[in-house]
């Protein structure tokens, strides 16, 4: 193992997330010897269109964790106003706390060293079931999302549906 | 699996009896690295760190990580009744987790062997007997009371007392062995077939401690720890408010101003303090940031590191996230971040494919000349290094003698007297 603060850190939270897995979450180092990308698979969260999903993403440790968050990115097709179209997460506890792209995040909710993975994989689970269309990512899930949420919950399923490789159902 | 159990981690005790000890071992993290404290330092905003985590965190952002609020290196302090606690704590983690862990084994092995006496249950309790003899009935407990008592009367009933009071206690109040073993002696009793004497707990052959009883003057074996011996008090004097030599302490590093230094000043303050002085700007305003944080944070442990250990550490942080500075130098230096490089090279292929062109066209005519133009510059390196002597007396002039840092180019050294020499005027 090597001994530098960040894969020593990341070692720690990949014990604690394996002895204590938070519900619906699922997170490890691909591959034990690189610390630096994990897999993750987050259940979609309950009455909400998302519910019945599993969402495969990876967690991207930049070396100098945890002064700096890691990136996150959705491998499915994830139709969601906080997603953008390739995947990648945008929230506010994956944003430092020194730039402020949008102008609208409390420094409190941004990331800090103290915050973790879990709590990272947390937020993300709510805000698969409360999107913040204040600032999308998605301008077109955020603009359905608004006006004609039966509709954009039906995408929602449809690409749920798909990922899981079933028939869609009409 | 996380497989690596050798980094002491709270999920240690997870399963064992003394699971609550895991949430005593979080409170005595680190939120930052999440390992037990090293030289914890306390911020203005009585949040407790690292020395050397929250020294990175504040030269990073400024701020405690914990609540947001700005704060300064200078004003932490040291948290010393924190560093007694992890001390303790750490003396007798191991120890504690092997006992836990072995309780935790024999509750298991010991459920198992219920159920299988569950299962079968004539054939199961014929072997349980012999060699379980605390594990049987009350029943039986009683019928070895009274034999033990029998013994008693013939033999020297008043200094037996005790022990045989110990040993009935275990059999009657507490059904379960592993509890006496946790609360009355919370050493696991080595398993050489020999008793302890009550009064000197010196071990020797059960039957020899009778006679042993009579000459057995009471004082403690060096076998037992002494714990509350006047001498071993002494020692553990704690942490906290034993008075610190502060004339050892070595000078902490004060912070540059990177915006006012050149990159030459700046190379030659790294040299000064012996430290590697390579690279770009940016990378060595990063490099001299890190190891102030390791030189401050090792002034503030009571264990400081050595300078050669540190530089060790400084080497890791080089190889880890040195490279990556150095690396992400070149086009994040000029472009703006959210630049589309891909984009640009793309939508203006054509004009760079022509302009190569032309350069090509170029070199092709003048080929001949090219040689001799390159003849030249290695005649001019000639000249630089013929200098050297001469910048070498004004570097030791001013006392600095760099022996770490590899050779430098001749250009390079000229710039660094021309560098000491803004610094002089600067000052």
């Amino acid at each position: 193992m090597a001994s530098d603060v960040a894969s020593k850190r990341l070692w720690h939270e990949y014990r604690l997330l394996y002895s204590h897995p938070p519900e619906g979450i699922l997170a490890y180092p691909i591959d034990e010897a690189k610390p630096f990308v994990w897999e993750a698979f987050i259940d979609g969260p309950k009455d909400t269109p998302f519910e019945g999903g599993v969402f495969p993403a990876i967690l991207d440790f930049p070396k100098d964790y945890p002064l700096s968050p890691p990136k996150m990115k959705f491998l499915g097709d994830i139709f969601h106003p906080n997603v953008y179209p390739n995947g990648e997460v945008c929230i506010s506890i994956l944003h430092p706390p020194g730039d402020d792209p949008n102008h609208y995040e409390s420094a409190s909710e941004r990331w800090s060293p103290i915050q973790s993975i879990e709590k990272i994989l947390i937020s993300v689970m709510s805000m698969l079931a409360e999107p913040n269309d204040e600032s999308p990512a998605n301008v077109e899930a955020a603009k359905m999302w608004r006006d004609n949420r039966a509709q954009f919950e039906d995408k929602v399923k449809d690409g749920i549906w798909k990922s899981l490789g079933l028939e869609v159902k009409k | 699996m996380p497989s690596n159990s050798e980094v002491p981690d709270p999920t240690d005790w997870v399963g064992t009896p003394l699971s609550s000890l895991s949430s005593l071992e979080s409170a005595l993290q680190c939120h930052v690295c999440k390992e037990l404290f090293t030289t914890p330092m306390i911020t203005s905003c009585s949040h407790t760190f690292c020395s050397l985590c929250i020294r990175r965190c504040l030269s990073q952002d400024g701020r405690c990580p914990a609540c947001r609020s700005g704060d300064q290196e200078s004003k932490l302090r040291r948290n010393w009744a924190m560093e007694e606690c992890v001390n303790v704590y750490e003396k007798q983690r191991e120890h504690l987790l092997k006992i836990a862990r072995s309780i935790a084994e024999g509750t298991k092995s010991k459920e198992m062997d219920d159920r299988a006496l569950e299962g079968r249950p004539s054939k199961r309790r014929r072997i349980q007997q012999p060699n379980g003899p605390k594990v049987v009935s009350e029943l039986p407990t009683r019928s070895t009371r009274s034999k033990s008592r029998m013994a008693l009367q013939t033999t020297q009933e008043s200094e037996r007392q005790p022990s045989v009071e110990d040993s009935e206690d275990a059999g009657s109040q507490y059904s379960d062995e592993d509890l006496v073993s946790m609360t009355e002696n919370p050493l696991p009793e080595p398993a050489d077939g020999l008793v302890a004497c009550p009064m000197c707990g010196s071990r020797m052959k059960e039957e020899e401690v009778f006679p042993h009883l009579d000459q057995c003057s009471g004082e403690l074996r060096s076998s037992t720890p002494q714990k509350d011996s006047p001498a071993n008090r002494k020692q553990s004097t704690s942490v906290a408010y034993s008075v610190q030599s502060p004339s050892k302490a070595r000078q902490r590093l004060g912070a540059l101003n990177y915006s006012l230094l050149t990159e030459t000043a700046l190379r030659k303050k790294l040299a000064e303090i012996g430290i590697p002085s390579h690279g770009p700007k940016a990378l060595m305003q990063r490099r001299h940031m890190e190891w102030m944080n390791l030189w401050n944070a090792s002034c503030d442990s009571s264990h400081p590191h050595t300078k050669r250990e540190l530089l060790r550490e400084l080497e890791i942080w080089e190889r880890t996230q040195g490279r990556q500075i150095a690396n992400a130098q070149g086009p994040a230096g000029v472009m703006a971040k959210d630049f589309d490089v891909e984009g640009w090279t793309r939508s203006n292929k054509d004009d760079f494919a022509d302009l190569i062109r032309k350069a090509r066209k170029k070199a092709h005519k003048r080929g001949p000349s090219e040689l001799k133009h390159e003849g030249s510059e290695r005649e001019a390196a000639r000249k630089l290094d013929s200098l050297e002597p001469v910048a070498d007396p004004h570097r030791s002039s001013n006392g600095v003698v760099d022996l770490t840092s590899p050779a430098k180019p001749p250009l390079e050294q000229q710039q660094h007297s021309q560098g000491s020499q803004i610094n002089s005027v600067a000052a």
